[in-house]
């Protein structure tokens, strides 16, 4: 591991890490062409000069980030079946697997190595809200929820933490006010000048609220840098309103706000709806009976249970689908953009022993 | 009307073959004794139970599709179903409809013989025999679709045949296959059926309001008018009860004469479901609570989601969205799927709730059929009834009480 981007000493391992960090400093919606090749081979050249499992990380991330994201992640297992108690590889596994275009398909394992890289380097806030992203990208909300907590108790400022937790929050946990959150987060990210994808969750904050005028315009800004017409662009751009059009068809306000549970579970006349009204009136018969009920097995006791229960299970089950949906939605939306408009941060690289931060 | 010849009574009938000394012996009679059974007795004696279990007994249709056979189906139905019948007579009777070395041969030949001249009412009669001798006897699933089966492609009991093999089920807890069968369909009576099953055993509201819109749109036959009251009682509705009770009076008293014990038995069934009407109501309601209604929810808000073609997200991209879901949409889709419409719609995990209401289920088909059967076997009766005096004995049976 060397210390900071200082001056050049000439060992390859330090000409990769330059190289690397050119990258991310002339970053614009990927490399420039050029910088990564030469980082993948002054890294290739670390890595033969001896046993050294931070060069073959740094081959493997140049790699991927170049877009060779499959080499990339086969070089990273490699290593890790090499140096199987390196939290580094790890940790650069689980990054560029979440960098993949289709980061749900790939959440699982993501989750996994961070998972690995948390038990053997823990306390990393980096790590914690990756782990939170993979997990809530493979739809382990609970998990995520504490990953992302553990993340946020780690570094309070975490905006990327922050947004991952509203968004659980509000959708996971039917949390109404983690909808301003999102919105704030959006604005004090655009201070920051991170990149626009983050206006992404406050469309979904927007939209919970109702704002639907204000949702779109969010989403507009989260794609402002696709350029229109380009093919290339345009999943990026297609995800992201295939996202909101999901969460569109589920209607505005929070998933299990009582405004709203009536449309979720179908209307007055959905068979949720005319259950419970049937169990009601039974309750009622029963009240009105209650020798015949008693006589017949019955008690309003058991049915007022059996409504209580019928309430809770589909509004656990409506709140798990809706996360399921809107959550891991907004992952396979939110993570390609990032990855394309924004180049892994220094504690990305220090998290997979390329640099050490100062403090 | 003239019968084709019968290809299994040449050079002898199988019911022709002599029992073998030891079964005789172990019921203690000489194998002589054991008399070839046509029409049975009730109660039946020893030889001839023993003449059943050693398959000397003339099986429905056995002497060809003739009027003379069908009346003999009639007599039998009489004599277990009548006044002097034992508990055990519906059992014995029932073994009839078959015989162990013809199978299903006899009534296969009255099909493909009725279905040569479907105008003559004597024919399209004599094809309703099979179908409500099974039912009038309570026949199990299995052997009511034996039989149903080989007359789904008869036409004059084409419907009939469908519904027999499709209103069924409880035996062996196969609701869920018979209600499939029963979607192909589209006769009122298959309907009616249908949303019965979407009501009763799916617990599907939109089942009970079907039911409602067939009784609107028209004259529904007594079994099906009696199976969609069931439909209402399972929903508590006032007076249901007592409408059940009157229907089957109605729809049975036409066959009273000849099957007096048939009131017995639909008595029971009924008794033994309608008695607690509250109790139903309370394991229907709790099975119906015990779906899984979120996952329900979510599939129509998935399917709403992508219905959603005209893509007003107010964005400079014009290019169409097409109407394929996320990554994510796609996937939640995918695991409702593979839960699949059974375990969505048909499975309960509450399974008290379930056993009691597939019991009442199973009762009410029961009952369903000897209704069918009941108002069948009166229109076989008038088809069959000649102006002469009564001559053979299932003759007399039938038209001449007292007599035999």
């Amino acid at each position: 591991m060397r210390h900071s981007f200082g001056p050049v000493i000439g060992s390859p391992f330090e000409y990769g890490v330059m190289a690397l960090e050119e990258a991310r400093l002339t970053w614009s919606k990927g490399a420039s062409p050029g910088i990564l090749s030469r980082a993948a081979r002054s890294f290739d050249e670390a890595a033969r000069d001896g046993d050294d499992p931070d060069a073959l990380v740094g081959a493997a991330v140049a790699r991927a980030l170049a877009g060779d994201l499959v080499n990339g992640a086969r070089r990273l297992r490699e290593t890790i079946e090499a140096y199987p108690e390196h939290a580094s590889a790890y940790v650069a596994l689980g990054v560029v697997l979440l960098r993949e275009s289709d980061p749900l398909a790939h959440a699982q394992e993501a989750a996994w190595a961070l998972c690995a890289a948390r038990e053997m380097a823990p306390q990393v806030a980096f790590v914690e809200r990756h782990l939170a992203t993979a997990l809530c990208a493979s739809g382990q909300f609970m998990a995520a929820l504490q990953s992302v907590r553990a993340a946020l108790a780690l570094d309070p400022d975490d905006v990327d933490a922050r947004m991952w937790s509203a968004l659980l929050r509000l959708y996971f946990g039917g949390d109404v006010s983690a909808a301003t959150a999102l919105i704030e987060l959006a604005e004090e990210s655009e201070e920051l000048l991170r990149p626009p994808p983050v206006w992404l969750g406050a469309a979904a904050g927007l939209y919970a609220q109702g704002e639907f005028h204000e949702a779109r315009i969010a989403l507009r800004r989260s794609i402002a840098p696709m350029k229109i017409g380009n093919d290339y662009e345009q999943p990026f751009v297609d995800a992201a309103r295939r996202w909101l059009r999901e969460v569109r068809g589920f209607g505005a306000g929070v998933a299990m706000a009582p405004e709203r549970w009536l449309h979720d579970v179908g209307g007055l006349q959905s068979d949720y709806a005319r259950t419970r009204a049937a169990l009601t009136a039974l309750r009622e018969a029963c009240v009105r009976e209650p020798e015949q009920a008693s006589a017949q097995g019955l008690s309003p006791i058991d049915i007022e249970a059996s409504l209580g229960e019928i309430e809770a299970r589909t509004r656990r089950g409506m709140l798990d689908w809706a996360a399921r949906l809107i959550l891991r939605g907004f992952a396979e939306a939110y993570l390609p953009l990032c990855a394309y408009l924004e180049p892994p941060s220094y504690e990305a690289y220090a998290a997979m022993g390329l640099v050490l931060l100062q403090g | 009307m003239t019968s084709s010849p019968v290809s299994w009574l040449d050079p002898s009938a199988p019911w022709n073959e002599p029992v073998s000394e030891a079964s005789a012996a172990e019921a203690g009679l000489a194998p002589s004794a054991v008399p070839i059974v046509s029409v049975m007795k009730a109660p039946a004696g020893i030889p001839e139970l023993v003449a059943l279990r050693s398959g000397r007994y003339v099986p429905l249709f056995g002497l060809g599709p003739t009027r003379d056979e069908g009346v003999r189906a009639l007599a039998n139905l009489a004599v277990a179903l009548g006044e002097g019948a034992d508990v055990r007579s519906v059992d014995h009777v029932l073994t009839l409809h078959q015989h162990p070395a013809l199978k299903m041969a006899p009534l296969a030949h009255l099909a493909d013989f009725v279905n040569k001249d479907i105008g003559e009412p004597v024919r399209a009669a004599l094809a309703k025999i099979p179908l409500a001798y099974v039912g009038l006897l309570g026949a199990s699933d299995s052997t009511r679709e034996s039989v149903a089966r080989v007359f789904a492609h008869c036409r004059p009991v084409h419907h009939e045949a469908q519904l027999a093999l499709g209103m069924g089920g409880g035996d062996y807890s196969a609701w869920r296959e018979h209600y499939a069968l029963l979607c192909t369909q589209n006769d009122r009576a298959s309907r009616v059926a249908r949303a019965w099953f979407d009501w009763v055993l799916a617990r599907r509201f939109s089942g009970l309001d079907a039911l409602r819109d067939l009784l609107e749109e028209g004259e529904l036959d007594g079994a099906s008018l009696w199976l969609a009251e069931t439909a209402f009682f399972v929903n508590g509705e006032d007076s249901s009860k007592e409408r059940l009770v009157s229907l089957v009076d109605r729809e049975m008293t036409g066959a009273r004469k000849w099957l007096p014990r048939l009131f017995t038995f639909s008595a029971r069934d009924l008794a033994e479901s309608a008695r607690m009407p509250m109790h139903l109501r309370w394991m229907h309601l709790r099975c119906s609570a015990s779906r899984d209604h979120a996952a329900v929810s979510i599939r129509h808000w998935l399917a709403a989601a992508t219905a959603q073609f005209d893509d007003d997200d107010g964005l400079d991209h014009k290019r169409a969205l097409g109407p394929e879901p996320s990554r994510a949409g796609r996937a939640a889709m995918e695991a409702r799927n593979a839960a699949g419409e059974f375990l969505l719609d048909w499975f309960v995990q509450d399974r008290a709730a379930r056993e009691e209401v597939d019991a009442f289920a199973r009762r009410i088909v029961r009952l369903y059929h000897r209704l069918r059967g009941a108002l069948a076997f009166c229109e076989i009766e008038t088809a069959l009834k000649s102006a002469n005096p009564p001559r053979s004995q299932a003759e007399k049976i039938l038209w001449s009480q007292g007599e035999i």
